[in-house]
């Protein structure tokens, strides 16, 4: 009995319960694709791991796996009990160079990339390659090469390839092909091994291991082996195990994935709330039949049930569906990511996403129905013969109270998670719970203010038709509630845009500002791959030479970058630079207190630290902080403490000398130049492409602005994902919208008669309706950017409290966008409705009572 | 049909000076494998300035009638002029705007909106038509003073009775002074009293302004106040008395029921 008549519900309400289902497809469809995406990045380095390191099974290297350890290590490991083979290997990424001509080989290609390790050929191969064709590396010139990337640039035995790398263009001879992990791909990513001694000069790496990988006597207990090693290793060193590195890495996107499930959670939310509004207008168009069937002794019990089933019914039908488009989407995930620089494997659809997605799809269907059945139940059987239902009034007070009290609670949740350091479970739950609250205190407000933004909106199209736009906002005020939430749901998704938009933007901006302000030099020379994956490419001093030989160089220098994640400066950046270059190229503002002569001091073996690092800490200067890196644990005094918000003022600054101590990387992360004269600008930038491409197609030399270009493009880029999954929660907000305005048409079917009746084309009554959503969406716009801005605010002001570096910057490219989306998004969500209204049929909506 | 009926309108002509010809009208609803025919072929000429009332049985066709004359429905055979202007086979947009400038409607159940005020529901027909509000304001008024409800502007429909808001609608169908006003049972859900005072300015409009009206109604008192009674039995025109004469009225519509 309950089934038949929840079915027939839906039956008769079809238009609403494909829109509802719709929603729920999306959401769902949204989880599963975020789910199995990030499977497949795990997955894939779990396959790249498994594969590289084979038969290895302990590996030594830097904390940060950048740098290089000591090279004396080596023969201590070898030294130790129960290790087998120890074999020390130092790694660069390659570029394939398929042409020397200016024009086209100048440009980056992610698939011409090949990850290279320079190994000892004496040595046993502890990697899980197998020789496929060909032979062994004796010596010199000589390259074996991964079947897949061979394949893909068509490359033979026999063959000379060229290779830029650090230090220029190497022709190597192709040896042989190996295979790893069996011939997967790892989307394009290519690997390569050439002998240790033509490695040094190649990556320009004299001295050092990359890592040192260990296989242990089977007779010998990993554990004790570790153990013994540990011991030996100095603070920055570490020695993991091959699942180790994997789980590192796994947890350093672990960050992106949370990121990402908590949007595409967001996404399932504005598809309960969806569910929430329609069926607390499926329960006020049923008023009259739940009464009937209470007064024919139907339970509370019952009519909930009712409700509940039929939500159950969506939510499975749904979540199929939803299944099935998560499928497609998740292959644009893929490529999406793949896009930002990850390696992409093949995709993996995980077990449990085909379990965890269709699930979390039927309970957000029940969180909507839930309080609607409720309230269903809670009809007296009275309202069977009442022909008219008042609505209860709204306790406006308390809602202001509540609701403003939830967003003060929600951005300060936010302000906590963005200015803490270490991110805990409990900082991370403050953030999540600070934006649910945001959102939450927003949605009690919605029928206060949700009114007042339609009021002020609506102006313009009064104006502009007096009696349309008049009606039209007359419609959006007639049920406040319904509006207010509708708006919401949009709310929620421009929010999350606006606030990921003010991020960006204030990233962006911020960066600009330093550029403009603090920088000196003219030309950024860099690696091309410097943001793609693998070890960290870098610049050899002899390209720096070649550089400042050309006619038209002023001063060059070379700078050395390392993101820290341990010791003193974990979370900031040490930043190495020649001292007596310092002040050509930058313009460091010290706090009261420094020593004097502060380059002098650098240059000594001192150092600087951000002001903002050093209150955290305690530090004054003449202080000895301790930086670890790959090359162990150094001392360092602190000559000043640097103020300011440029990239070099949130960093720990210390001489290339210093640098190299510690953290053992050999060549420059990036070259400055500055133009001997300003006319000589232009110039001076051509030559240097000129000589890049010639000599160092590695590296690409860029313009202040195109550094600006460049940041944007990579923000913008590692956005992208996020845009697409929040364009899936505002599409469902839209259906939301489409309901609303579908039952707004049907509640006012006898206006709309009569206007027809009295002398209004279709087309005025189409404007009613599309007017009545521009103001909805428009409304959910606005509401969605101030929230959105506010939420990004809060977020930077968090940062900058933290680590300091980013001033707010509003995101007005977002801006622009979202208030045309939004007209946009009107128009289209009007489609359905307005055409309903229009073909009304007059006589039946004016005859009857 | 009842034999001693008086012979139905005389042939209409075009080109006459009536307000509505009605030739050879038939109206058939298809609904699933059955048809119901609600009009069986209707000639009927109403002149200007006449005051006519509809009467009939339940399902005679009064209603289709009053639709098809007001342009809210397509006729499915036969010929309507109104005015002068042959309606039948006209468009949506045509039927519209004819509905917006020469017909005034009146419906049993008001059909005022309910967030306009009294004097925005008289504004309403000629702001749709894109006429500016200032003038507009000086007419409603005017006409909200006709129907005796001057205290009332700026009432919203819920804060007027039965009777007022009747009163309103009639002011807003007199709005774009219109050459036909239509009623479908404009007293049915109103009292006596209130369906009086209703009947007693549509009489004035119409003796003022010399509007044509045609009223349908259940009521032999009622219908007793207009020129003539046309009755309706089966789709098809039954008979016509004159006004005037309540009793006779009603034994005429008595015969028509006994059959
Ligand atoms: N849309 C429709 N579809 C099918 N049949 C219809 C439709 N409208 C009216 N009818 C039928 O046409 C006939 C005439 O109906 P109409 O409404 O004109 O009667 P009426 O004389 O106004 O009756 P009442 O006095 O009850 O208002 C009736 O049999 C009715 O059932
Ligand atoms: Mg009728």
């Amino acid at each position: 009995m309950i089934r038949a008549l929840a079915w027939r519900s839906v039956t008769a309400r079809k238009l609403r319960a494909i829109l509802n289902g719709a929603g729920i497809v999306l959401g769902v469809a949204l989880i599963f694709s975020v789910l199995s995406l990030s499977k497949t990045i795990v997955g894939t380095f779990d396959d790249l791991f498994s594969a590289v390191y084979g038969e290895t099974d302990l590996i030594v290297s830097g904390a940060d796996a950048a740098g290089t350890v000591d090279q004396s290590l080596l023969s201590k490991i070898q030294a130790t009990d129960g290790v087998d083979v120890a074999t020390g290997s130092v790694m660069s990424v390659l570029t394939l160079v398929k042409s020397t001509d200016p024009k086209t080989a100048a440009k980056f290609d992610q698939k011409q990339q090949i990850n290279v390790g320079g190994v000892l050929p004496s040595d046993p191969d502890l990697s899980g390659a197998e020789i496929s064709a060909g032979r062994r590396l004796r010596g010199g010139y000589e390259i074996q090469i991964d079947q897949s990337f061979a394949k893909h640039n068509s490359l033979k035995i026999g063959q000379k390839v060229k290779l830029a790398s650090q230090t220029g263009i190497d022709s190597f001879t192709i040896v042989g092909f190996f295979r790893i992990g069996g011939g997967i791909d790892f989307g394009g990513q290519g690997f390569a091994s050439i002998p240790l001694d033509t490695a040094r000069k190649v990556f320009d790496v004299p001295t050092g291991y990359g890592e040192i990988d260990i296989a242990v006597k089977p007779e010998a207990d990993l554990a004790s082996v570790r153990k013994a090693i540990e011991g030996q290793l100095e603070k920055g060193v570490e020695v993991r195990t091959p699942s180790d590195v994997s789980d590192d890495i796994n947890s350093q996107i672990q960050g992106f994935n949370i990121i990402l499930y908590f949007f595409s959670a967001m996404s399932l939310f504005v598809g309960g709330f969806l569910i929430l509004n329609s069926f607390n207008m499926t329960v006020a168009q049923r008023m009259r039949e739940i009464g009937m069937l209470r007064t024919l002794g139907g339970s509370r019990g019952m009519i909930a049930r009712m409700f509940l089933f039929e939500a159950v019914l969506l939510g499975l039908l749904g979540s199929v569906f939803g299944v099935a488009l998560g499928l497609v989407l998740t292959k644009l995930m893929v490529a999406l990511v793949g896009n930002i620089g990850l390696p992409m494997g093949n995709i993996k659809y995980p077990v449990y996403a085909f379990v965890t997605a269709p699930t979390l799809g039927v309970i957000a269907t029940l969180f909507g129905a839930l309080r609607p059945a409720m309230r269903a139940g809670r009809i007296p059987p009275i309202e069977a013969v009442l022909s008219e239902h008042r609505a209860k009034p709204l306790k406006l007070r308390r809602r202001v109270l509540v609701g403003t009290t939830l967003v003060g609670l929600g951005l300060l949740g936010v302000f906590t998670l963005a200015s803490a350091n270490k991110t805990p479970l409990p900082i991370v739950l403050a953030g999540a719970f600070g934006v649910i609250f945001l959102f939450s205190g927003v949605i009690m407000l919605g029928p206060v203010v949700v009114p007042v933004i339609v009021r002020v909106l609506s102006w313009p199209l009064r104006r502009l038709s007096p009696i349309e736009g008049r009606l039209a906002a007359d419609g959006s005020r007639a049920n406040p509630l319904r509006t207010a939430s509708t708006a919401s749901g949009l709310m929620i998704g421009i929010a999350l845009v606006a606030a990921i938009g003010s991020l960006g933007s204030s990233f962006i901006g911020s960066i600009s500002d330093d550029l403009d302000a603090e920088l000196k030099h003219d030309f950024t020379v860099q690696p091309q791959n410097l943001t793609g994956g693998g070890p960290q490419a870098t610049i050899s001093t002899n390209a720096a030479e070649a550089i400042s030989a050309l006619d038209g160089a002023g001063p060059v220098t070379g700078v050395r970058l390392l993101f820290l994640s341990s010791g003193y400066g974990a979370g900031m950046q040490a930043y190495g630079l020649d001292p007596s270059l310092h002040l050509r190229f930058a313009n460091p503002e010290y706090a009261a207190g420094a020593r004097p002569d502060v380059d002098a001091r650098l240059a000594a073996g001192e150092v600087t630290v951000p002001e903002a690092l050093a209150k955290r800490k305690g530090t004054k200067v003449g202080d000895k902080i301790s930086l670890e890196g790959p090359r162990g644990a150094r001392n360092f005094t602190v000559a000043a403490l640097q103020k300011g918000n440029s990239f070099e003022a949130s960093s720990i600054v210390m001489s290339h000398e210093s640098f190299l101590a510690v953290y053992g990387i050999p060549g420059y992360t990036q070259v400055l130049v500055i133009a001997d004269s300003a006319e000589l600008h232009g110039a001076l930038g051509k030559r240097i492409d000129q000589l890049l491409a010639r000599d160092y197609p590695a590296f690409e030399s860029l313009s202040n602005e195109d550094v600006k270009t460049q940041i944007k493009n990579q923000i913008n880029q590692v956005f992208s994902i996020f845009y697409v999954i929040m364009a899936v929660a505002i599409l469902v907000s839209l259906l939301g919208v489409v309901n609303t305005l579908l039952m707004n048409v049907l509640e006012r079917t006898r206006e709309i008669g009569v206007l027809r009746a009295i002398g209004a084309v279709r087309w005025q009554v189409r404007r009613i309706i599309i007017q009545e959503s521009l103001l909805l969406t428009s409304a959910g716009a606005a509401l969605g950017l101030v929230v959105g801005m506010a939420l990004g605010y809060a977020f930077v002001r968090g940062i900058n409290t933290g680590s300091g570096g980013v001033g707010f910057h509003p995101p007005i490219a977002v801006i622009f966008t979202v208030a045309a989306m939004s007209v946009i998004f009107g128009l289209v969500a009007a489609l359905l409705p307005a055409r309903r209204a229009a073909r009304m049929n007059v006589i039946e909506a004016v005859s009857y009572e | 049909m009842p034999t001693d009926a008086p012979s139905s309108a005389p042939t209409p002509s075009p080109t006459a000076n009536a307000a509505v010809v009605v030739k050879d009208l038939t109206k058939t609803y298809q609904s699933g494998p059955n048809a119901v025919e609600a009009l069986r072929g209707i000639d009927l000429t109403i002149e200007r300035g006449e005051f006519v009332a509809v009467m009939g049985p339940s399902g005679s066709g009064k209603s289709t009638l009053m639709h098809i004359l007001g342009a809210l429905e397509n006729a499915t055979g036969g010929t309507v002029w109104i005015g002068g202007e042959r309606i039948t086979g006209l468009d949506d947009k045509r039927l519209t705007l004819l509905r917006r400038d020469a017909i005034g409607f009146i419906f049993q159940f008001f059909n005022l909106l309910p967030t306009l005020t009294a004097e925005e529901n008289v504004m309403l027909p000629s702001m749709i038509a894109g006429e500016g509000a200032g003038k507009l304001r000086d007419h409603a008024r005017e006409l909200l003073d006709l129907v005796g409800l001057s205290e009332r502007r700026e009432h919203l429909p819920s804060q007027l009775s039965g009777g007022e808001q009747q009163r309103v609608s009639v002011a807003r169908s007199l709005m774009r002074n219109p050459d036909l006003l239509l009623a479908d049972e404009p007293t049915g859900n109103l009292d006596s009293k209130n369906a009086a005072a209703v009947l007693d300015m549509l009489r004035d409009v119409q003796a003022k302004a010399g509007h044509t009206i045609l009223m349908v109604t259940h009521d032999a008192t009622v219908a007793s106040r207009a020129s003539r009674v046309i009755f309706l039995r089966d789709g098809r025109i039954a008979g016509e008395v004159p006004g005037g004469d309540a009793s006779r009225i009603l034994e005429f519509f008595g015969s028509l029921e006994q059959d």
